[in-house]
């Protein structure tokens, strides 16, 4: 166990910037996902840490040491790849061993460490095996055994699940927590799914271009997204953005031809906006039908497009002028192609952003609650 | 895809083995005809009296015996030095991402396509300054003029498909550049190896031009060199002596292929898949 700190990580291929600049300091323990689309830094972040990529600024540590010109093999760190990576002449156990071979571990606790880490996996019947025998979950299995037989300070993961089929990965998901949980060791691990980084880490680092947007645990990343593309990428189905003019007083939205008006909060956060316009952020839970078409304030109609029944809820796609808003709405709603519905915002769930910056009125540089 | 009709597949596969194997017979029908056959036959394509007068011959009159060794000597020697040489290579050009890795790798391809035919005088010039002419080893170092260039390119094209990620997990496991050579990489780049050892090998045994001349002394010959030079006299061919000479020297090249055929051809898809 160690804490990992990152400092001012950078990395550079010629002209470009891969990773620009990123801080992060972990927790003992702590598991933090690494989330973005790809080509956002993420995997190259983490073969950092690892030692496979060498780096071109900052300070990478781990425990009390500076490890920016240790070989791999001397971080103590051992990484799960997203093709399993092993040894395809070598069967279960040597796979295993390896690494333990690598360091001159006597035989016997060599066996006695190997079994160890296979019962914890559950592969203890399948040591005498080849890689070419197993099936994709139990390759993954042994990936992941081999990685714990070390017990290292720091375990590495990149999109170790991506090759699985969707139901096994909702298996290994909760399998990997649990495995972290009874390790308490500090872990990395990369992935493009939001779903994975929302349900495993203890803090997700959002990526994009090589920036870290935002280091947060799960619910304060869900709730209180530092910009737009945050509040777009963690979330499915995505947040709502509507395009909204400020009136002259500064309370309230102008949506096509809808008006939104505002809490005080919200009212004080556009006063620090520095254009007549704004984007309006909702997500597709916070919008509700309003059965009586009262065409009120905060209330905007609109024709339905689609209608995708995801089994607890119904999800609809509105069109409303320009935009095309997706709600969530009550699946006994009854609600038709076709159909000219009202919906209602939900005021307190309302995100503002900068047209320009992109950065959140509410949450953004300079909101952040520590 | 669907199976072949017979009548489709195997009149053109019996063409094809004709094809392959009449020079084959030719070459055993030669060898056990008696000298009177050889010139006055009323069917040339079979042999009614075969003797193996021309093979006892062969090798208790003449020193084929002394030239399969040395072939046998150059061609492994070539073989083994070849092969290690280009592993070693083709790990560092693919692995290492060094600086200029990619002109090198077709640098080294070129030096492939360089005929020897080119290159004998002025590698005669060398040797003789190194003072190794007529000397059985140094056709070692020569035929790895073409089989280094040869065998990297073969590695290369091998191993860009061994998956990067598992020299990386060898390197987190702590493994060393040479264990991972060694332990990870060997054991998966053995196709392409065994394809590589196939290929030089054959192309040692069969190699003609650079044995010719630079070897002069009768001792110092190869099989390909020793039939034409010691077994042609004038205009006289010593067609059964010749013929017997060939099919033994077909034989090491045969079994070769015969115990390897299974690998050479994965290491062959190896190299092409890109």
């Amino acid at each position: 166990m160690a804490i990992v700190t990152l400092q001012g990580i950078t990395k550079k291929y010629g002209e470009v910037t891969a990773v620009h600049d990123f801080n992060l300091r972990t927790e003992d323990g702590e598991f933090v996902v690494l989330v973005g689309p790809s080509g956002c830094g993420k995997s190259t972040t983490l073969r950092m840490i690892a030692g496979l990529e060498a780096i071109t600024g900052g300070e990478l540590t781990i425990g009390d040491t500076v490890v920016n010109d240790l070989p791999p093999k001397d971080r103590d760190i051992a990484m799960v790849f997203q093709n399993y990576a092993l040894y395809p002449h070598k069967d279960v156990y040597s796979n295993m061993a390896f690494s333990l071979k690598m360091r001159k571990t006597p035989r016997a606790e060599m066996d006695e460490r190997v079994l160890r880490a296979a019962q914890v996996l559950g592969i203890e019947h399948l040591l005498d095996r080849k890689p070419r025998e197993l099936s994709g979950g139990q390759r993954q299995r042994v990936a992941l055994g081999r990685a714990i037989v070390r017990e290292p300070q720091v375990f590495l993961m990149d999109e170790p699940l991506s090759n699985l089929d969707a139901q096994l990965r909702v298996t290994m998901r909760a399998e990997i927590s649990k495995l972290h949980r009874r390790l308490g060791v500090t872990a990395f691990y990369v992935t493009h799914d939001q779903i994975e980084a929302l349900t495993m880490g203890h803090r997700i680092a959002v990526m994009r271009d090589g920036l870290i947007q935002q280091v947060s645990t799960p619910t304060e990343l869900y709730d209180r997204p530092a910009n737009r593309f945050v509040a777009g990428f963690i979330g499915s189905p995505a947040m709502n953005f509507l395009r909204s003019r400020i009136d002259g007083r500064g309370e309230v939205l102008e949506v096509e031809d809808f008006r939104i008006s505002l809490d005080d909060r919200r009212r004080q956060a556009l006063a620090r906006n520095d254009s007549s316009e704004v984007w309006l952020g909702v997500r597709p839970e916070d919008i509700t039908l309003n059965p009586s078409d009262s065409g009120g304030e905060n209330n905007i109609t609109g024709t339905v497009e689609l209608v995708e029944p995801v089994g607890p809820v119904v999800e609809i796609q509105v069109r409303i002028g320009e935009s095309l808003v997706i709600a969530q709405i009550d699946r006994h709603a009854g609600v038709a192609a076709g159909d000219r519905i009202s919906l209602a915002l939900d005021p307190a769930n309302i995100h503002l952003f900068n047209v320009g910056t992109g950065d959140s009125l509410l949450y953004g540089p300079g909101h952040r609650r520590s | 895809m669907r199976p072949m009709k017979w009548w489709k597949l195997y009149p053109a596969l019996g063409v094809f083995l004709l094809f392959l194997m009449l020079p084959f017979y030719w070459m055993v029908l030669t060898s056990i005809k008696s000298r009177a056959e050889l010139l006055n036959t009323p069917n040339p394509f079979w042999v009614f009296k075969p003797t193996f007068n021309h093979i006892v011959h062969l090798l208790t009159q003449t020193q084929y015996g002394e030239w399969f060794l040395n072939t046998l000597y150059v061609s492994v020697g070539a073989t083994v030095l070849s092969v290690t040489v280009s592993y070693f290579a083709a790990y560092a050009i693919v692995r290492l991402r060094f600086f200029g890795a990619r002109v090198l790798s077709t640098a080294i391809f070129l030096c492939y396509i360089v005929p020897p035919a080119i290159l004998f005088i002025p590698l005669a010039t060398v040797l003789i300054q190194l003072h190794w002419f007529d000397k059985l080893w140094a056709l070692i170092p020569v035929y790895a003029t073409f089989l280094v260039p040869f065998c990297t390119w073969l590695l290369i094209g091998f191993m860009r498909n061994i998956p990067r990620e598992l020299e990386e997990a060898a390197r987190v496991d702590g493994a060393s550049h040479l264990q991972i050579m060694l332990g990870v990489i060997l054991p998966l780049a053995a196709p392409g190896l065994i394809s590589a050892t196939i290929f030089s090998f054959t192309l040692s045994w069969n190699e003609y031009l650079y044995a010719l001349v630079y070897m002069f002394s009768s001792a110092n010959k190869t099989v390909s060199v020793g039939l034409t030079t010691e077994l042609i006299r004038g205009d006289v061919f010593q067609w059964g002596q010749l013929m017997s000479g060939a099919l033994l020297g077909t034989l090491p090249v045969v079994m070769v292929y015969f115990f390897f055929v299974e690998y050479y051809v994965a290491g062959m898809s190896g190299a092409l898949k890109e």
